[in-house]
């Protein structure tokens, strides 16, 4: 059944948007009014998102990732306020949208890093499920409860039957988030966007959801945006990846060159960072200092008071993305020379 | 020379089941494990496994059901509380969230000044200069002095967390996960940090964490708890090399390595962790565990020597290996 | 601007200050209760300089002057007079000086009783706390309007006694509410590492618990103020406060009401003095709460 819904949806959009990108975000910017002043929590944010993808999101606290997230759906916090130069979703224009219910919960869902706050304590996994499934079919009860026990077994819980009837609380963490990730493949959501899926839980489990968002990315041609804070999880799920710092994008890459070959200081002094088999006994290579407030406007590159390799311009002159190599992008001006 | 030493430790916690019905919930059950002055032990397991509940019966946050926590010569457990209060200068904790382990409307003066107004007569000046020097030590500065621990970043706060602990000079310091909640970058400063001020003040840490590559970077000892017992302790590089218990190799197996190139196949793990208020019988891990026999379900694994003080508890230990 | 990394981050926004730091963040944001303050702060100098804002200061205090009586309002006297000719603008600006003395005098006694009580209830739990929660529950049983004119009635009427009878009935809402705080306070990490360094444990209640357990006790003295100048005004009106020839609104009011409506004054601006005064507290301890 959920084969046939997506080879009809793929006919649907095929001549139009077949070799566009699903997502496709210009310059995001997202600013918070506070008492102090003006917060700029995203300064100017590209996306693109391929049919099928899993693209991470990675930065540190603060960077903006989880409100870039938010803001795919409409959801950012008041008062926030977000503007874009583009933001579309499968051809549809989002800036110009009504209704964000058109997408939310239809085009694109969201999962969060504690599942036990995003599902209903008062109703059964069943009664999310079946309710949200009869939102978007037209299938009786009975129908809705047997799609509902495929979806349940398509995340890989075990005891369906057992596990519709349960209340949230009665789910261990892990089991919770499959539930999340149920109810996103219940409303035929093509884009899923996974915001720390995986922070709160142990090591073990983490690695079963993981592994459970690949196999669904190939089961289903989900498209997943990954945000998190761990590069491991980027290196061991994403297809491509962005690396944020104070609300912009430093480097784009595909995530094996990223790992490879960085080529933003920022991305260089992370992965340097890590503390891995072998650093024992050797200090780990700090950045100094720490990420800046959303209340500085900075006129160069954000990362310019921790860079070991600032110069004159770094303070003055905002760096872009520039192609360093193929689909590979950084914005330093340490790359202003090469083309 | 052993700094610490615990024997048999055992915490059970009581969990109300029903209408007059109590049960147990066993967070520590039987624990034994030796730290000598100056190592660093490193703690690991995921959560529930009682690594938490026992490094605060180390501290006597919680009062253990019973054990001995010898601690230089000293029970903790029955020593009297004159002396025991002695004895808490030479011990320290450091928490994962300074947010919330600093009292959040006094000052860092106040803060890393407190340890040293309840024990000692250091008043005044003094006082203030010995807690700017701490701070420096810590990589901060007296201009922070005025400070609550919410005016400064994560990192910062940690650090004056730190200063506070070390402010008597303990000999041992319990450290509770204490960069889980910082960001990369900071984590690589704090680590950095623990490690020179264990050099230059001669301390011992029991470090806590769930992050294993955390834990193999600070400790030269690794103990690897499940469901409130140790199933694996050895040098961290055996550990790593060469682990025996099937749990253990699970861990290093599950932790996501930042390396694309290293791209692990498949889960080593289903499922999750029972529950620890009625515990499988025999080897507890036997249920998740891919090269679990019959005679895992019935007879409890013992800790068995494995070589160069490495220990681990499971009948197959000689055969684990990457495969089942 | 969310923290996702593992979960914390600075408190978010505006960390909350001391005390007088939200009163600031209040008064700046919200007109009502800049309006709200202002009107105290100008009662209570009005009280405080009384001597100085009337040339009949001692009418104020009591003195009669029959040739004057039951005048109405007029430029020689703003407010008119009462029936022993007295300036009803002086008197007024004496009686403030005993309500709202007061109102602030019942809640401080009431504090004083009642957060040292519940912090040392709340701390300790056991036995104290059973004795101490059960000893509020009794204070609590009675309506406390009720139980305070039993009270003053018994001990005499007097300001003093009156103000006594009523710090009696408020004081165990204190104890609870500080106490609920220092519950939700005491198993926080800050307390139990304070705990581990060995930091004694009224040292513990001083330092790291009642600061802490403040905010929602300051709200709710500010609003209680109102609620005592009210009840206080209650105890004068029935003959139970502040005896004549002293000043009170409570008590001009109930000496008023004989001669309404034909002498509307005398009655009215003193109501009108307990209305307002209530009112502000009530106004600014709402925004205070809200500013949170």
């Amino acid at each position: 059944m959920r084969v046939g819904r997506m080879r009809h949806a793929a006919r649907r959009t095929s001549f139009a948007t077949r070799h566009m990108p699903l997502l496709e975000l210009r310059d995001l910017r997202i600013t918070f009014p506070t008492l102090a002043g003006l917060v700029r929590a995203v300064n100017g944010i590209d996306l693109d998102l391929e049919r099928g993808e899993i693209f991470g999101l990675v930065g540190e606290t603060g960077c903006g990732k989880t409100v870039t997230g938010l803001a795919l759906l409409g959801l950012v916090p008041p008062p926030g306020k977000m503007t874009a130069a583009r933001l579309t979703l499968g051809g549809r224009d989002l800036l110009t949208i009504a209704d964000w219910n058109q997408i939310r919960g239809r085009s694109a869902a969201m999962i969060f890093q504690d599942p036990a706050a995003s599902l209903n304590p008062t109703f059964t996994i069943g009664d999310q499920l079946t309710r949200v499934i009869r939102q978007h079919a037209r299938i009786d009860g009975a129908g809705a409860r047997r799609r509902a026990i495929d979806l349940l077994a398509d995340v890989g819980l075990p005891d369906t039957e057992r596990t519709l009837r349960a209340y949230p609380h009665e789910l261990s963490g892990g089991m919770q988030q499959r539930a999340m990730i149920s109810l996103a493949l219940a409303s035929g959501a093509e884009l899923l966007i996974a915001d720390e899926p995986t922070t709160a839980l142990d090591v073990t489990i983490q690695a079963q959801i993981l592994r459970l968002l690949v196999a669904l990315r190939e089961r289903h041609g989900l498209t997943i945006l990954l945000i998190t804070h761990d590069l491991g999880v980027v290196a061991q799920t994403c297809d491509r990846v962005a690396v944020l710092y104070a609300g912009t994008t430093v480097e784009t890459a595909p995530t094996a060159e990223l790992f490879r070959a960085p080529r933003h200081p920022y991305t260089q002094g992370l992965l340097s960072a890590l503390p891995r088999p072998g650093s024992h006994g050797k200090p780990l290579a700090a950045i100094d200092g720490s990420v800046p407030s959303g209340f500085q406007i900075i006129p160069g590159c954000p990362f310019a008071p921790r860079c070991p390799f600032v110069f004159e311009k770094c303070e003055n002159a905002r760096p872009l993305l520039k192609e360093v190599a193929a689909r590979h992008a950084a914005a330093c001006h340490l790359f202003d020379g090469e083309v | 020379m052993p700094l610490l030493e615990l024997h048999s430790l055992v915490k059970h916690y009581p969990v109300r089941a029903g209408w007059l019905t109590r049960q147990w919930a066993r967070a520590v059950d039987g624990v034994d494990l030796t730290v000598s002055a100056g190592e660093t032990v490193g703690l690991v397991g995921e959560s529930g496994c009682g690594k938490t509940t026992l490094a605060r019966c180390v501290l006597r946050i919680v009062e253990p059901t019973s054990g001995e926590v010898i601690f230089d010569g000293d029970d903790l457990l029955r020593l009297d509380p004159v002396l025991l209060r002695a004895r808490r200068r030479e011990l320290a904790i450091v928490y994962q969230n300074p947010y919330t382990s600093l009292s959040p409307r006094l000052r860092v003066r106040d803060l890393v000044g407190e340890p040293l107004v309840t024990h000692t007569k250091m008043r005044g000046k003094a006082l203030t200069d010995r807690v700017a020097e701490d701070l420096e030590a810590v990589g901060l500065s007296a201009a922070h002095l005025g400070r609550r621990a919410r005016e400064l970043s994560g990192g910062q706060a940690q650090r004056v967390a730190i200063a506070r602990a070390l402010a008597l000079r303990p000999r041992l310091v319990v450290l509770d996960e204490p960069t889980s909640s910082l960001d990369v970058s900071v984590q690589a400063q704090i680590l950095n940090l623990l490690v020179g001020l264990q050099r230059s003040l001669g301390l011992t840490y029991l470090f806590i964490s769930h992050n294993l590559d955390v834990v193999q970077h600070v400790a030269d000892r690794i103990a690897v708890m499940y469901l409130g017992q140790i199933v694996e302790l050895g040098p961290v590089e055996t550990i790593f090399a060469a682990p025996k218990h099937p749990y253990t190799l699970a861990l290093l197996a599950s932790t996501p390595v930042p390396d694309p190139d290293r791209r692990k196949p498949a889960v080593a793990l289903e499922g999750g962790v029972p529950s620890s208020i009625s515990p499988p019988s025999g080897c507890r891990f036997h249920p998740r565990c891919p090269w679990a026999q019959a005679r895992c379900r019935e007879e409890a694994p013992a800790l068995r020597p494995m070589g160069q003080g490495h220990i681990a508890a499971c009948h197959f230990a000689e055969s684990v290996s990457e495969t089942p | 601007m969310s923290a996702t990394t593992s979960g914390w981050s600075p408190p978010a926004g505006f960390a909350e200050g001391a005390e007088s730091g939200k009163l600031i963040r209040a008064l700046r944001r919200d007109p009502i209760a800049l309006a709200s303050f202002a009107a105290i702060v100008i009662l209570c100098l009005a009280a405080v300089l009384a001597p100085y804002l009337t040339p009949r200061a001692a009418e104020g205090r009591g003195d009669p002057n029959p040739p004057e009586k039951f005048m109405p309002p007029s430029t020689e006297h703003t407010l008119g007079t009462d029936h022993l000719g007295r300036d009803l603008y002086a008197r007024m600006l004496f009686g403030g000086r005993t309500s709202l003395a007061m109102g602030f005098i019942v809640v401080a006694v009431a504090l004083l009783i009642g957060m040292p009580l519940g912090a040392v209830a709340g701390y300790f739990g056991g036995w104290i706390d059973e004795t101490v929660m059960r000893v509020t529950d009794v204070f609590l049983a009675f309506p406390p309007l009720l139980l305070a004119i039993a009270i003053a009635a018994a001990l005499g009427p007097s300001f003093t006694n009156a103000s006594i009878a009523i710090a009696l009935t408020w004081w165990p809402w204190y104890t609870r509410l500080v106490r609920a705080q220092v519950v939700s306070l005491r198993e926080r990490p800050f307390v139990e590492a304070a705990r581990v360094m060995g930091v004694g444990d009224f040292t513990i209640i001083a330092r790291h618990l009642l600061p802490n357990a403040l905010t929602p006790v300051v709200v709710q003295a500010t609003l209680d103020i109102g609620s005592a100048i009210l009840t206080g005004a209650a105890l004068s009106f029935l003959g139970l406060g502040v005896r004549p020839p002293a000043a009170d609104w409570g008590q001009m009011v109930s000496a008023g009401r004989v001669y309404f409506p034909e002498r509307w004054w005398y009655a009215t601006f003193p109501g009108l003095a307990i209305f307002l005064a209530t009112l502000a507290f009530n106004l600014l301890g709402d925004s205070l709460r809200e500013t949170g």
